[in-house]
């Protein structure tokens, strides 16, 4: 009766509106994602010496491509794209009218946003790189762009929002499915952290680079760019933390550890990965020591929930080996699902997020920073946690939604060509994030193209591992291609059939999860509360005491 | 019918804290890889001083 019970459970299927809405936010997010990385390529093939781009292709439009549409394109579509599917899928398999209405205006207005944005870079008048820092000036429509985007993807959270209260509703009293509880912690997150992206946009630099105001105050361009910008990188983690907690306990035929653990760990990230921004200016001028420190200490506070996901994960694998018979301290290991990519991809993810989150706990370490601050060790970091760990979740995702929202299958071969895109790259990125590490450390700067610094030996020493980098970054651009084929072949060509969509069940003995978990305006106060400690001091401080204001520069 | 039923509880009592021990490995090691990289960075930095 229970199997039968659970069996209905794992056949829900996400019904045709919300699938399509889903499907429309994945493809987009891979067209972006292949788009970028031929750029990845060229920069890898241009800093290894390997080619010399042609006069009319600048490196910097190149490498503001790469970041804009991996960093902000390719996961922001994934990311809502897949919260639609995940939310439908654990409330009943559809979602509400104003979810999906919802969802497509946001769909609509990031897609606008993103034609305008691409427009700018591609006439190269937008080569401020992903960061887009003050003084450097790009195009307004750029500016325009990235905001349609940003306010797009809230129009797609309200979408889940409004999904969750349709489900409230209709289950009063009830704790929401971990999923969906995930998806709007998630949003949440995202509405907090664009709040300062947006000011910044809306109200400095569109009027500046449109010339209605002749300066801008740098200083707090920044710092409203980084309360954004730290956020942000949870953003991307969040989605792939929800698939490990929830999907990959099904997948390797588990059970959840514990709902309590895991909603509390998305609680702790609404709570602290806003008021820490200051770890990405330790070695900026303009904001006093004390305040940097506040910031690194909240900092190390936020490694908590990632170091409670990594214990979850463990537990999770060893109690699904050993209900599967196996004994001593390790033999759980070899009981997983190796060869299957839905459990091989994000688990090569999950090991290559061990170096990159201590990888992080570095950077933040205050004076620490000073050793790999703009260095090629700090993108050799994100490329192994977005570029790794959110990348190959997002990949070992793809192979089961997507044909699950098209009404196909992975196939056998399908799912071995998988394991064989997935080996290429985490071998790519052990390749070229290793040489980036090693090269940051000896202090090779980060968005440089190829410079010998005239003959100078330190930099002529960089070049073998310069060579490294550019097989690696290769090595990527062929399993990215794989990854694009595979997506379209499962999208529009595979068998039909039923992909089952993997949600985790709880086990029996858990404990219930207390109910203060979805008490929004309590969860909403403490995180403003924080935010505003961290940060409101700092930001009055630099309106006041403003520095000399910048005009525009163009530098390429 | 009691004295059956009771060392059945107890040894699925066992096997369920027994089954965490590799977890707790994992995560020692996960620790140890940590503080190893830090004090690694942490000594350049002190020579670099
Ligand atoms: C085909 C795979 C990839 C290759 C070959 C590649 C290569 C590179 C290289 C060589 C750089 C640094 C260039 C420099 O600083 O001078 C770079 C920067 C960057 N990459 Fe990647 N990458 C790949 C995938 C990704 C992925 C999957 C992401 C994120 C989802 C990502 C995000 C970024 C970002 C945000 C930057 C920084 C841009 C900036 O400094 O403004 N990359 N990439
Ligand atoms: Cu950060």
């Amino acid at each position: 009766m229970a199997q039968a019970q659970m069996a209905d459970v794992q056949d829900v299927r996400v019904d045709r509106p919300a699938a399509r809405l889903s499907l429309a936010h994945v493809l987009v997010a891979f067209l972006a994602f292949g788009i970028a990385a031929i750029a990845g390529l060229l920069q890898g093939l241009v800093r290894g010496g390997v080619i010399t781009l042609p006069k009319w292709l600048n490196y910097y439009e190149v490498l503001t491509a790469h970041g804009v549409y991996m960093g902000l394109v390719f996961t922001t579509f994934f990311i809502i794209g897949f919260l639609f599917s995940g939310v439908a899928r654990t409330t009943g398999g559809s979602l509400p009218p104003a979810g999906l209405r919802l969802g497509w205006t946001g769909w609509w207005m990031m897609v606008v946003g993103l034609v305008m944005a691409t427009v700018t870079v591609l006439t190269n008048n937008a080569s401020v790189l992903y960061t887009f820092y003050a003084p450097m000036k790009a195009s307004p429509y750029f500016y325009i762009g990235t905001g349609l985007l940003v306010v797009g993807s809230w129009v797609g959270g309200f979408g889940i929002f409004a999904s969750y209260r349709a489900w409230k509703r209709k289950n009063p009293g009830k704790l929401s499915p971990l999923f969906t509880f995930m998806a709007v912690c998630t949003m949440v997150l995202w509405q907090i952290a664009t709040i300062g992206v947006a000011l910044e946009v809306v109200l400095q630099l569109i009027p500046w680079s449109f010339g209605w105001v002749p300066t801008i105050n740098v200083l707090l361009s920044r710092m409203l760019l980084w309360y954004f910008g730290h956020p942000l990188v949870y953003f991307w983690l969040l989605p792939v933390y929800a698939m490990w907690y929830v999907n990959i306990p099904r997948i390797i035929g588990g059970k959840i550890f514990s709902d309590s653990l895991a909603r509390l760990s998305f609680l702790l990230f609404i709570f602290l990965s806003t008021p820490v921004g200051f770890h990405h200016q330790l070695m900026d001028p303009g904001i006093s020591p004390e305040w940097k420190f506040f910031h690194v200490l909240l900092t190390m506070a936020v490694v908590v929930p990632s170091l409670m996901t990594a214990f979850s994960m463990f537990a999770v694998f060893e109690s699904a080996g050993r209900a599967k018979g196996a004994t001593g301290l390790f033999g759980w290991f070899k009981k997983l699902p190796w060869n299957d990519v839905r459990f091989f991809a994000p688990v090569a993810g999950m090991i290559a997020f061990i170096p990159g989150g201590t990888g992080g706990i570095i950077n933040a370490s205050y004076q620490m920073n000073e050793v790999v601050h703009n260095t090629i060790w700090v993108t050799g970091h994100f490329h192994l946690t977005v570029g790794t760990a959110v990348a190959m979740t997002f990949f070992g995702i793809a192979y089961w939604l997507v044909p699950h929202l098209t009404g196909r299958q992975l196939t056998p071969a399908v799912n071995r060509l998988g394991l064989v895109q997935a080996v290429i790259w985490a071998t790519g990125m052990l390749l070229m994030s290793g040489s980036m590490h090693i090269l940051g450390l000896l202090g090779s700067p980060r968005r440089t193209a190829y410079t010998t610094y005239m003959n100078d030996p330190t930099a002529l020493s960089w070049m073998p591992l310069q060579g490294v980098m550019a097989l690696g970054g290769s090595l990527l651009f062929i399993s990215a291609m794989l990854m694009v084929g595979i997506v379209l072949y499962l999208a529009f060509f595979a068998p039909k059939g039923f992909e089952e969509y993997p949600i985790g069940e709880l086990d029996d003995t858990a404990e219930t999860t207390p109910r203060f978990m979805e008490r929004w305006s309590v969860i909403l106060s403490l995180a403003v509360f924080l935010i505003v400690i961290a940060y409101a001091y700092p930001v009055i401080d630099v309106i006041q005491n403003a520095p000399p204001g910048s005009p525009p520069l163009r530098t390429w | 019918m009691a004295q059956t039923t009771a060392p059945q509880t107890q040894q699925r009592h066992e096997e369920h804290t027994e089954s965490l021990r590799g977890t707790l490995a994992s995560v020692m090691i996960l620790g140890t890889f940590i503080v190893v990289c830090w004090l690694g960075v942490f000594i350049l930095f002190l020579t670099r001083q």
